[in-house]
């Protein structure tokens, strides 16, 4: 099987369906990034078509220094950062369609619940923090390929993480607080 | 170790990104400190709340809609280019290219000098006074009586 640089040779080459096989390997990646940044369907899917159709255009150009998923987080995350920018924040309280199978109403629910709250947290968090969580926690990205991705130093990554996770974790403790029953409040 | 040293690499430290020899060191100190245990604890809970949290669906035809958007891009990009310079100027080197230009640019400003030259001898006074004479020729010596502000009164003091 080619690799994902030895494709994108060949797509500079003039092969258009060889992209075909590079959108299927990496459009969930690219989703989850988007949706997850930008906590909204079709922007997300903007961002995921724009940044597949930069890459087509630039694979002349391509040269394979680096992973080419490295290329892509980069490509997404610059796009998702200038979108966020232009967009008025939308989160409402829908949560987002969950592919994991749910086999019963309560486990739905709770499982809605907690993407709805970790969804609601990651948004407030600025943008280049938001992106290294994303990055470090969905993608399961190294120090390394964050700050590959992101253009920082490693340093740099470790300093974001801690502040978004810091950020995080006093937000996601205070919703709790809010929505604990009375019951708990007493004990 | 000791907590301060503990709290900053507490981070590197939950995500493995440490020496062997430091994580041993941080994780005897997180055995014997309930503070730093702690805090440890809460920091790896976090964790694993985000990467439980289920990955959103993607949408059913994106990957389709990428594709006919590159292939129309693809398809643009073979449509023959409209030529806006001639053939030999791709086969030019760069330093060739470089003196084309420069000789481009003297030679549009010497081409300025020259009309700005011409121009400045155009405003002599005997111009002025072809153009009065002009206003004579086509009988706008009337204009003269015209209220002063009005239209007639502008064209008056541009012609003289």
């Amino acid at each position: 099987m080619s690799t994902d640089e030895e494709i994108m040779l060949t797509v500079a080459g003039g092969d258009t369906d060889a992209f075909e096989e590079i959108v299927l390997r990496h459009q969930k990646s690219a989703w989850s990034v988007a949706y997850r940044f930008l906590g909204e369907v079709t922007e997300a899917e903007d961002v995921v078509q724009d940044a597949f159709l930069k890459i087509f255009v630039a694979a002349p150009r391509y040269r394979p220094t680096a992973k080419f998923s490295t290329f892509l987080y980069r490509v997404v995350s610059r796009l998702c950062m200038d979108r966020a920018r232009k967009m008025h924040p939308i989160y409402t309280d829908a949560p987002p369609d969950i592919t994991d199978p749910t086999p019963s109403a309560a486990s739905f629910a709770v499982a809605r619940d907690r993407v709805a709250e970790v969804q609601h947290v990651l948004a407030r968090l600025p943008e280049k923090q938001r992106i290294a969580v994303i990055l470090r926690h969905y993608e399961g990205l190294d120090y390394r390929s964050i700050a590959a991705s992101l253009e920082i130093t490693e340093k740099a990554v470790e300093r974001l993480l801690a502040r978004g996770r810091e950020q995080m974790r006093k937000e996601l403790a205070s919703l709790r607080d809010d929505v604990r029953p009375e019951g708990d409040l007493a004990g | 170790m000791n907590c301060i040293d503990f709290r900053k690499a507490i981070h590197r430290y939950a995500d493995k990104e440490i020496s062997k020899e430091a994580g041993e060191a941080m994780r005897q100190h997180a055995e014997t400190c309930t503070a730093c245990n702690h805090e440890l604890a809460e920091l790896e809970q976090l964790g694993v709340l985000l990467t439980t949290s289920p990955t959103p669906g993607i949408p059913a035809d994106l990957a389709n809609s990428i594709m006919r958007r590159a292939r129309q891009l693809s398809i643009a990009e073979q449509a023959p280019r409209v030529l806006y310079l001639p053939v030999w100027w791709d086969e030019l080197t760069r330093p060739a290219r470089i003196a084309a230009a420069v000789l481009l640019a003297l030679g549009l400003s010497l081409g300025a000098l020259m009309g700005w030259d011409v121009n400045r001898n155009g405003r002599s006074p005997s111009s002025t006074a072809d153009r009065t004479d002009a206003l004579a020729a086509y009988n706008l010596d009337y204009l003269d009586d015209a209220p002063a502000g009005s239209l007639a009164q502008v064209v008056m003091t541009l012609n003289k």
